[in-house]
């Protein structure tokens, strides 16, 4: 046995852990080897100092402390603790709170119709005046959103063509359009009312012209929307005034409706002024304003326009109301305006029928009501007790639900 | 490897059976080896009994487990190595292990003032040298000469065979008898 051999039994022959052989091997190593004798000597002075070492004692109270901690906690602390504590990763609780406000949401947006309604009618509504009377193309974003309620909502003795097909004389609608319609704001109305006051002004200097300058006047204007003062394009489409021009046909219809409106009714000039006047940026929009024109020249419009879209129910299709023209309108002449519109909507829910649209002008007011047909008798009943209620004309059939314009004047 | 004691064994029955104070008596009995062995391997007295009440919350768990094979002893100081191995293994803790001075105040304050400055030296170099071993090393020898457990014991508590105990042992007594040479007569 060499030193280093003995010296690695050393720990060994301490602890007495050495089986017979190797002990003895050892020990004849140690009898011979004074170094090593020395070494193990040394060795165990280490490990008397290691035994030698003052114990340990745990802290005061630990007892205690751990006892406390072993107490078995109440079963919420335990469920905390289960989705809380143990795990490296928060993903439970946050998976589930995920989940939990998914469904939330999923639910509370399926179970309640007028918030899905909201979804699509803020910013439709604005768009729904603006399709009208423009491009039937741009109606497409719109029936998208209420993919259930356009097919139903066509009227059947519509004439036209499918709701969507671009007409041969219809400009397409252009994205910028597209995405105007959703900028629609009081902004956007102010703009009007300038816009309005331009064109009144160019409809004046137009008229004195012949057709075709006017007609040329329109066509340099239409294809830049962003042009100060537009042409009126509003209004529903007029296939019967087509032969007539080269202009689009609902050019023509609401032109003429924009000349006997000026003749017939010069007090409210300012406000079908304004509806025929569109800003360039909102000329879409003119067509939701040439709609309201309908309400004054309801017989006009009905006659020419298609059916574009008729709601199945007032609350929920308030947004593709005023893509059609309405079914009945009318003028309610009364003393006290303020008065006559908070009896309205008094009316208006104790039918159970719902405003669609509403414009309030210094001159007077036009109300758009939806209205199911059964109910329609008794709302005409109601107009009639708020003052002079003088219908322009009442189809006679009305569909199941009645669109009903009243422009209140007084 | 050595049978329970009796001490034990009707501890660990009383355990089994859900006697309330079986898992006191166990603590009171075991806390002085379990926090021992957590200061010696981790240096911080705090951090050493967070550890030995974590080995005695583990016990308490999962005492319907133990089947009784090794002795109980046995069985807290595998707890309670195996709690000292992967902490001393996780990395953040390496830093904090590294300045720390707790191990001064191990000595006994029952001594003379003289004694006690001498013995307080000594302290402090044997666990400073402790300190400088290995992990595996230590957890050795702090169980074979600090805790006085038999070749067989630690290589139960620490899942290792004879050979690899006794070699571990042979190496981490050569380093500390180099580092402890100044002390030794």
């Amino acid at each position: 046995m060499t030193c280093h051999d003995a010296r690695e039994h050393f720990s060994a022959l301490i602890d007495d852990a050495l089986d017979a052989s190797e002990r003895a091997a050892l020990e004849a190593h140690l009898a011979t080897c004074a170094d090593c004798r020395r070494e193990l000597q040394r060795f165990r002075d280490t490990v008397s100092l290691m035994h030698g070492a003052a114990p340990v004692r745990a802290p005061a109270g630990f007892v205690d402390r751990v006892l406390e901690a072993a107490r078995p906690t109440p079963w919420p602390r335990r469920l905390l603790q289960g989705l809380f504590l143990p795990w490296p990763i928060k993903l439970p609780m946050e998976a589930a709170a995920i989940v939990l406000v998914a469904v939330g949401v999923a639910l509370v947006y399926r179970g309640s119709p007028e918030l899905r309604q909201a979804a699509v009618q803020e910013p439709a509504a604005p768009v729904a005046n603006q399709v009208r009377g423009d491009n039937p193309s741009a109606a497409q974003p719109i029936d998208e959103t209420k993919p259930s309620e356009a097919p139903a909502a066509k009227s059947p003795e519509g004439p036209s063509p499918p709701e969507g097909a671009p007409r041969p004389n219809a400009p397409a609608a252009s994205p910028e359009k597209q995405a105007a319609r959703s900028l629609y704001s009081k902004e956007d109305k102010a703009r009007e009312q300038d816009a309005f006051q331009e064109h009144a002004q160019r409809k004046e200097s137009a008229r004195a012209q012949e057709p075709g300058a006017e007609q040329r006047l329109k066509d340099t204007q239409t294809p830049a929307p962003s042009a100060p003062a537009p042409p009126a394009t509003g209004g529903p489409q007029s296939t019967a005034a087509a032969p007539q021009q080269v202009a689009p046909p609902r050019d023509v219809d609401l032109q003429k409706r924009m000349e006997s409106q000026d003749r017939a009714q010069d007090r409210q000039a300012p406000l079908v002024g304004k509806l025929e006047a569109p800003s360039p940026t909102a000329r879409q929009r003119s067509a939701g304003e040439g709609a309201r024109s309908g309400a004054v020249q309801p017989t006009e419009q009905r006659a020419d326009a298609p059916k574009a879209q008729r709601p199945a129910s007032p609350p929920q299709a308030t947004a593709s109301l005023s893509f059609a023209p309405p079914d009945v309108s009318g003028q309610l002449a009364v003393s006290d305006r303020e008065v006559t519109l908070r009896s309205l909507k008094e009316l208006v829910t104790r039918v159970g029928a719902a405003e669609a649209y509403r414009l309030d002008t210094a001159d007077g007011s036009i109300i758009e009501i939806a209205v199911r047909r059964e109910m329609f008798a008794e709302l005409n009943r109601g107009l009639a007790r708020l003052g002079r209620w003088q219908l322009n004309k009442e189809p006679s059939a009305l569909p199941a639900t009645v669109r009903v314009v009243v422009r209140i004047t007084g | 490897m050595e049978g329970r004691t009796g001490d034990d064994a009707s501890l660990v029955d009383r355990l089994r059976r859900g006697d309330p104070r079986a898992f006191e008596d166990l603590v009171i009995a075991y806390q002085h080896r379990v926090f021992g062995v957590a200061l010696r391997m981790l240096g911080n007295r705090a951090e050493a009994e967070e550890l030995a009440q974590e080995v005695f919350l583990r016990v308490h768990r999962a005492v319907g487990e133990f089947r009784g094979e090794s002795k109980l002893s046995t069985w807290l100081y595998a707890i309670a190595s195996r709690l000292c191995l992967n902490r001393l293994a996780s990395g953040e803790r390496r830093i904090a292990r590294h300045g720390e001075e707790a191990l001064t105040r191990l000595a006994s304050s029952e001594n003379n003032p003289v004694e006690e400055v001498e013995r307080s030296e000594l302290e402090t170099a044997l666990h400073r040298a402790i300190g400088e071993l290995s992990d595996e090393r230590r957890m050795v020898v702090v169980l074979r000469d600090l805790e006085g457990l038999s070749y067989e014991e630690i290589a139960a508590a620490l899942e290792l065979e004879l050979g690899t105990v006794r070699s571990r042992l042979h190496r981490a007594r050569m380093d500390l008898r180099e580092k402890l040479e100044r002390f030794l007569p």
